[in-house]
């Protein structure tokens, strides 16, 4: 487990600093695909909710660092959605296009969701989507094609990111 | 089985150790109101640290890469530039009489440089990876003389624009609030008819700024088109830098002001380099 979730760290490293350095300086894309976020999706649908919601909580303190939001609004919620996608590991199918992009549709749509509700306690300081906005709509679509993309990549390392990849779904 | 037990007990002295400095040191942060070592600060001085060596790699592929296409043009250009040079030398001799001519007129004329406060040139290294905050990170640190809430200009095809504020300060990065961001409100004036309002972000560098609190009465003397600027008030900002032009002017039945759509000076999506300046470096004339 602890070689699953340093191995989940330096991934989650990789992915911060090519969100932040690479995809958000590409001025065309209207909003940056949540990278972190599909692999908090991968970790804690492959390794349940003690790696889902501790790396879930790592990764978004790397994104509460380098972005302007409030701190820990984004470990918060991936805490939080590591340990409810965590709760459905080894009972959901992670292979193939279409249920691991439902799930990325499904995860952002979540995060959302909990930004409204996080919102409402923390007024000051939260800014929410608009659900409707061409941002959202963006990053929606976006997570949702890159999921089973960025899962089949994962899936090369599933020996060091899986606690136990011999009985994993994928 | 005694020896089997030991490092678990050891292991638990370590974890109860463990909550109990944080335990302790989290009731010590609530009762100061504050811990000494600022967390967010530390995590953006580390990572982005390492954003600025990713993005420093990165930039040298990039250049590796063009720098092969780039031979060949070069060589094309060799040419003309030759051509070019021999022009310029013409040029310059001119240039240097003229530049003696407009030293001696600005001396006749009093023309002086306004601002002489510090300014720190930084390059853009990242931007936010949240898609609903817009958070620009520059090269510069505490350790290049940059303090928070300091204000950010750019110059873009010879116009300066403000391009947002300083907000979280690391060693050799900082982090640069747009003031296109929701969060960003900057105190400005329509240059025009020096009537002062708020102007907001909407979130978008894309998306207009919003301009409120100018009343109904001026809506006669506005423009499209019309520069709006900082005034300067609360010393946030430099006085009259261009913030954005007037794009859209909207009458609000139930409001007493008008809400005004600027469209921003500064083009954000090739913004590469900015100017910190240190507004307490009074230097004003």
């Amino acid at each position: 487990m602890i070689r699953s979730f340093f191995s989940s760290i330096l991934f989650y490293l990789f992915f911060i600093l090519f969100q932040t350095a690479i995809l958000s300086n590409i001025t065309i894309l209207p909003a940056v695909p949540d990278l972190m976020l599909i692999m908090t999706l991968y970790i804690s649908l492959h390794n349940g909710c003690m790696l889902g919601q501790t790396t879930g909580f790592t990764s978004g303190l790397m994104m509460d660092f380098l972005s302007a939001g409030p701190l820990g609004l984004n470990s918060l919620i991936r805490t939080i959605l590591g340990y409810v996608f965590g709760l459905f590991s080894k009972t959901l199918n992670t292979t193939g296009f279409f249920l691991p992009a439902l799930y990325g549709f499904t995860a952002t749509i979540i995060k959302s969701i909990l930004l409204l509700v996080i919102s409402f306690f923390f007024p000051n300081g939260v800014v929410t989507y608009s659900l409707f906005s061409y941002v959202f709509l963006f990053e929606l679509i976006a997570n949702t094609i890159l999921t089973p993309l960025l899962f089949s990549f994962l899936n090369i390392f599933s020996n060091i990111l899986l606690t136990k990849p011999e009985v994993s779904l994928s | 089985m005694a020896q089997k037990k030991r490092p678990n007990a050891f292991q638990f002295h370590i974890l109860v150790f463990l909550l109990l400095v944080i335990f302790s040191g989290t009731i010590l942060a609530l009762s100061t109101g504050g811990f000494i070592v600022n967390f967010k600060t530390v995590g953006f001085s580390f990572l982005s640290a390492v954003q600025k060596g990713v993005h420093a790699v990165g930039s040298g592929i990039t250049g590796l890469v063009t720098a092969v296409k780039d031979l060949s043009v070069l060589r094309e250009e060799y040419a003309v530039l030759t051509q070019k040079l021999q022009d310029y030398e013409y040029l310059q001799r001119n240039n240097a009489e003229i530049r003696k001519e407009n030293e001696r007129l600005r001396e006749q004329l009093k023309f002086s440089q306004s601002i002489v406060q510090t300014n720190l040139p930084a390059l853009v290294i990242g931007r936010d990876p949240n898609s609903i905050y817009s958070g620009i990170t520059i090269n510069k640190g505490s350790l290049n003389g940059i303090k928070k809430n300091m204000p950010v200009i750019a110059v873009q095809n010879g116009h300066v624009g403000l391009v947002g504020k300083i907000t979280t300060v690391g060693l050799t990065t900082s982090m640069v609030m747009p003031v296109y961001d929701y969060q960003c409100n900057v105190s400005s004036r329509i240059q025009t008819t020096r009537d002062i309002g708020i102007v907001s972000g909407t979130g978008s560098p894309d998306a207009p700024l919003l301009m409120k609190y100018i009343k109904k009465r001026v809506l006669e003397e506005l423009q499209y088109g019309d520069i709006v600027v900082t005034s300067g008030e609360n010393d946030n900002y430099l006085r009259d830098i261009p913030v954005g032009t007037i794009s859209k002017i909207s009458v609000l039945d139930y409001d007493t002001s008008l809400e005004i759509e600027l469209t921003p000076i500064i083009d954000f999506s090739r913004l590469e380099t900015v100017i910190a300046v240190d507004v307490s470096d009074r230097g004003e004339l």
